[in-house]
């Protein structure tokens, strides 16, 4: 997450490890990974931004070179794209834009200053599957800035999360367990002290432990519409 | 302590022998006993299985590798499943009312801790592929028809990489099935079972085979050739 304070540094199966010391409880995996991705899912995984330029194919297609959880946006320049204000000259391409490597190690064409917003006009899209757009096949040859969120995973391609995160995953598991039991007819713990230990969890965990000073300069900026600087101030 | 199965029988036959002391010359068969054994164990797992408390599976399972092969699955003629000849293996008859349970752990033999998913029903496995999380990963299809031989056929689908051979461990119907697999004889293997289990055992059916005898225990009547 860009500006995120926390490291989301334990992969998933570090939740059931937390499983097994916490709650005693030893499931199999398959099960334990259906169970934690549901978990997963309901607390938000943690997703960063790729910014990334590509050129538009036969019938529209846009092909892109990672898997996409969300798409933020989709631009094209048209025409008007030396005019945009360019951050230094040195790392230009050919056509005046500036050249960044992003984390997968392709040379992106970043025309933003602001990270999470490009610049140009918007285009329509269809996201067909992780890895391919369709936009108007009128625009074939030319080339879209897509801005797309994609899971933060470590070198096995496993998702990433924070403590908090990995303590409300095994704390949802053993819900489950719990449920899946009480259907069974087992006797077991109560099922609706479970469900509110869970809920509680997952609430717990999409609250950051600390907001980074760059975060709240995002928030303030989108909460006010005049300069927050002068926000109950008398500068006269 | 672990017990073998010949140490169970022999200690229910002593505890038999000197209960029916001076009362009954009972004969039975020591390889009905040990049957009755292995039907008795399976018949606690069962029951205690309803209680996760207490049910620990690791106490009644065997370990031992299989061999892979190939082998064609047809299910109900369908030609996806008929068309190719699919990893597959054979192990004993699990203990099949435990459902998944009764499989603690098949997969790679360096058990990296990402054990497969098992099927038993024909059905599933077909809904394998919209699972939502582990649709890409290897599973297990054990089939619910037993062999004359007392195995069943397994298949492993999903699964990319090579292997000649898997680590199977599991809860089996009989034991001594493990005896197959070089395992060792049947003198020294011990019995899958915790103690408790062990205890249960020997006292039920200490009890059950005390009981029958004194019950059908008939009078010593003199053939005086007259009607009664």
């Amino acid at each position: 997450m860009e500006n995120n304070a926390e490291l989301a540094k334990y992969n998933i199966y570090s939740a059931q490890t937390k499983l097994e010391e916490d709650w005693g409880l030893v499931l199999k995996t398959p099960t334990f990974l259906e169970w934690a991705y549901n978990a997963a899912s309901k607390i938000g995984f943690n997703k960063n931004f790729v910014k990334i330029g590509v050129t538009v194919l036969e019938d529209g297609l846009v092909s892109l070179p990672f898997k996409a959880e969300n798409i933020k946006s989709v631009t094209t320049d048209y025409n008007n794209f030396l005019s945009w204000n360019v951050l230094n000259a040195d790392i230009l391409n050919e056509n005046g834009i500036p050249k960044i490597i992003d984390r997968f190690g392709i040379a992106t064409e970043d025309l933003s200053l602001n990270p999470d917003q490009l610049k140009g006009n918007y285009v329509d899209f269809i996201f067909e599957n992780e890895s391919e757009l369709m936009v108007n096949p009128e625009l074939k040859g030319r080339k879209v800035y897509v801005l797309a969120l994609v899971k933060m995973v470590d070198d096995d391609n496993l998702p990433l999360f924070t403590e908090k995160q990995i303590e409300a995953i095994a704390t949802y598991c053993a819900y489950i367990y719990t449920r899946r039991n009480a259907f069974a007819g087992i006797k077991g713990l109560d099922l609706a002290f479970m469900k509110s230990e869970a809920d509680k969890a997952i609430a717990s965990a999409r609250i950051p432990d600390y907001i980074s000073d760059n975060e709240w300069d995002r928030v303030l900026d989108a909460k006010t519409s005049f300069n927050r600087k002068s926000y109950n101030k008398s500068f006269r | 302590m672990s017990y073998t199965l010949n140490q169970i029988v022999s200690i229910i036959d002593n505890n038999v022998r000197s209960g029916l002391a001076g009362s009954s010359n009972a004969v039975y068969s020591l390889d009905q006993l040990a049957a009755e054994v292995i039907l008795y164990r399976n018949t606690v797992i069962e029951k205690i299985h309803q209680s996760p408390a207490i049910f620990n599976v690791r106490d009644f399972v065997q370990n031992f590798n299989v061999q892979l092969d190939r082998r064609y699955l047809n299910l109900n003629n369908e030609e996806i499943y008929g068309e190719t000849s699919e990893l597959h293996f054979i192990m004993p008859q699990p203990l099949i009312s435990l459902k998944e349970d009764s499989i603690l752990y098949v997969g790679p033999v360096s058990m990296d801790n990402k054990e497969w998913k098992v099927y038993f029903n024909s059905h599933q496995i077909k809904r394998h592929k919209y699972r939502m999380a582990t649709a890409n990963l290897p599973f297990v299809y054990v089939s619910d028809i037993v062999n004359e031989e007392g195995d069943v056929h397994c298949w492993v689908k999903n699964f990319t990489g090579t292997a000649t051979e898997l680590f199977v461990s599991v809860i089996l119907s009989d034991p001594l099935k493990i005896l197959d697999y070089d395992a060792g004889t049947e003198m020294d293997i011990i019995f899958p079972a915790s103690n408790s289990v062990c205890e249960t055992i020997i006292d039920n059916l200490t009890k059950k085979y005390l009981y029958y005898f004194r019950q059908l225990k008939q009078e010593q009547t003199p053939n005086d050739q007259r009607y009664k």
